[in-house]
């Protein structure tokens, strides 16, 4: 498409989609049991499954994960990971991840990318589970109870996205037992397993 | 969710019609502009193809006006000498003269809108950009115009110059739009031309302002299929007012009032221009309703699902 913002590699750089996605690592989510470990590295794989097929993608944990672009996280919460994350990464539209949305799709990925202003997508317990920045100056760490309504205030424009995969995250094992017919196939392998 | 839409008639009614197939809770800001009375009655026409089309009354074909119309009491009229240039339907008659009482009463228009809403089931807000009386003048090498004289009495042949809205100065907006603007999540702008149908709502200063000052994307439509108006003089007057009719020149219409703009498959390769405002591409013709829900689900962006 002609008139689309070309970066200085001459790509269309509106075309690439740039996703981190953060990661606590072990121990993990601390309800989801004994099998936590190994449930939270499976929503993790779908996440990435889902995000590397749609753009270029960063995990940002304490530790590096298979097969994906790692950034260490310098601890302090996931608001100073993805601060992290995103010095790394630089200037530009970027989409940020949890992952724990087994259920998360391309079609919801693609959605954060679309809006036509800074998306939001809160948890049931309005939390935020994910985050679409036109740059990635506009992130700020806001995390925590009540944080998608501060990262509404906090940005100049914004949208809510309301889509199922986005909005289901997983704090227990009920929640993924809830959720199994929609997860990823690693999770649904994993909690097969456990 | 919760969208406001604003909207003019034929194309904007039909959007509205798709967009409460796919949100909940519409809120739909109304042209007044060409307003007219016509034979001692108070006409609405964007609103009215707005009530029709959302209480599936509405003529699909002609577009305006509703299904299975007669025309006996306008023959009457012609027989008796009175005036016939504006086309007032024996179904559609009944509507005026409701409303006329009302408004003669005493009711504000944004009131008896919401009854005959009500009165139709229609479960959308459907509100009127403001209660006070604004007019649409058209300004052409042959003279000035109220609206309808030049689009249908003239058949909206003349070129123009200029558009003016009569009473802007004064207009407020109608008692509910301010708020459905700032409890909207997301604000769209309807296929609608913009200098006749949407400029005369952006013409109320307090809308203005909200939209300037919005806390959530505003997303247009655009009314032009490869630079070409489905119906109506939009690309004619785009091309004389803004230079041309590219979606840069629709965009330039809402100037730091809109986010994002979406633009038929056949205008993808002409995007130049843009600047801040976001494209979003699918096909836009509204050929049925599923076209209509598809045309509304690309404007919501995919925020729902």
């Amino acid at each position: 498409m002609r008139g689309q913002p070309r970066d200085d590699r001459g790509a269309a750089a509106s075309q690439v989609i740039r996703i981190v996605v953060p990661h606590s690592g072990s121990p993990g989510k601390t309800r989801l049991g004994h099998a936590r470990e190994e449930l939270s590295l499976a929503m993790l794989a779908d996440v990435l499954a889902v995000a590397t097929g749609v753009g270029r993608t960063w995990v940002v944990s304490p530790e590096p994960v298979a097969d994906a672009n790692w950034i260490p996280d310098p601890g302090g919460g996931q608001g100073a990971a993805v601060e992290a994350a995103l010095r790394e990464i630089g200037a530009g539209p970027v989409l940020v991840v949890n992952s724990d949305l087994p259920c998360v799709t391309a079609e919801d990925v693609q959605a954060l990318a679309s809006a036509a202003a800074p998306a939001i997508a809160p948890a049931e317990d309005g939390t935020t589970n994910a985050l679409g920045l036109p740059d990635a100056s506009l992130f700020a760490p806001l995390y925590g109870p009540g944080s998608a309504e501060r990262f509404r205030a906090h940005f100049e424009r914004a949208v809510f996205v309301n889509r199922p995969g986005l909005r289901d995250d997983v704090d227990t094992l009920d929640d993924l037992e809830r959720l199994a017919a929609r997860c990823g196939p690693n999770t649904k392998a994993a909690l097969v397993s456990v | 969710m919760n969208v406001a839409v604003l909207s003019g008639g034929v194309g904007g009614a039909r959007f509205v019609q798709g967009l409460v197939d796919v949100v909940e809770d519409v809120t739909v800001v109304g042209n007044v502009g060409d307003d007219v009375e016509i034979l001692g009655l108070n006409v609405s026409p964007d609103l009215d193809s707005i009530l029709y089309a959302l209480a599936g009354l509405n003529d699909e074909e002609r577009g305006w006006g509703r299904a299975n119309e007669t025309w006996r009491t306008l023959e009457i009229v012609g027989e008796l000498g009175g005036e016939t240039w504006f086309q007032l339907g024996d179904l559609d008659l009944g509507l005026h003269l409701v409303r006329t009482q009302a408004l003669r009463s005493g009711e504000p228009l944004s009131s008896v809108t919401l009854r005959l809403a009500r009165a139709l089931r229609i479960e959308t807000r459907v509100l009127p950009a403001t209660d006070d009386r604004l007019r649409t003048w058209i300004e052409t090498p042959a003279g000035d115009f109220p609206f309808q004289e030049w689009f249908v009495a003239r058949g909206h042949r003349d070129e123009v110059d200029a558009v003016r809205f009569e009473g802007e100065a004064d207009a407020q907006p109608a008692p509910g739009v301010l708020d459905a603007l700032a409890a909207a999540e997301l604000i769209l702008v309807a296929p609608s031309n913009p200098f006749v149908s949407i400029a005369p709502i952006l013409a109320v200063a307090g809308i203005r302002e909200a939209l300037a000052e919005r806390r959530v994307p505003a997303v247009a439509v655009s009314p032009l299929i490869g630079g070409r108006a489905v119906r109506g003089p939009a690309d004619r007057m785009l091309a004389r007012l803004a230079g041309g009719t590219s979606p840069a020149q629709v965009a330039g219409r809402y100037a730091g009032l809109i986010d994002a703009l979406v633009v038929d498959e056949a205008d993808a390769d002409d995007l130049e221009g843009l600047g801040e405002v976001r494209p979003i591409v699918t096909r836009t013709l509204m050929t049925d309703p599923e076209a209509r829900k598809r045309l509304a689900e690309a404007a919501l962006g995919g925020v729902i699902a």
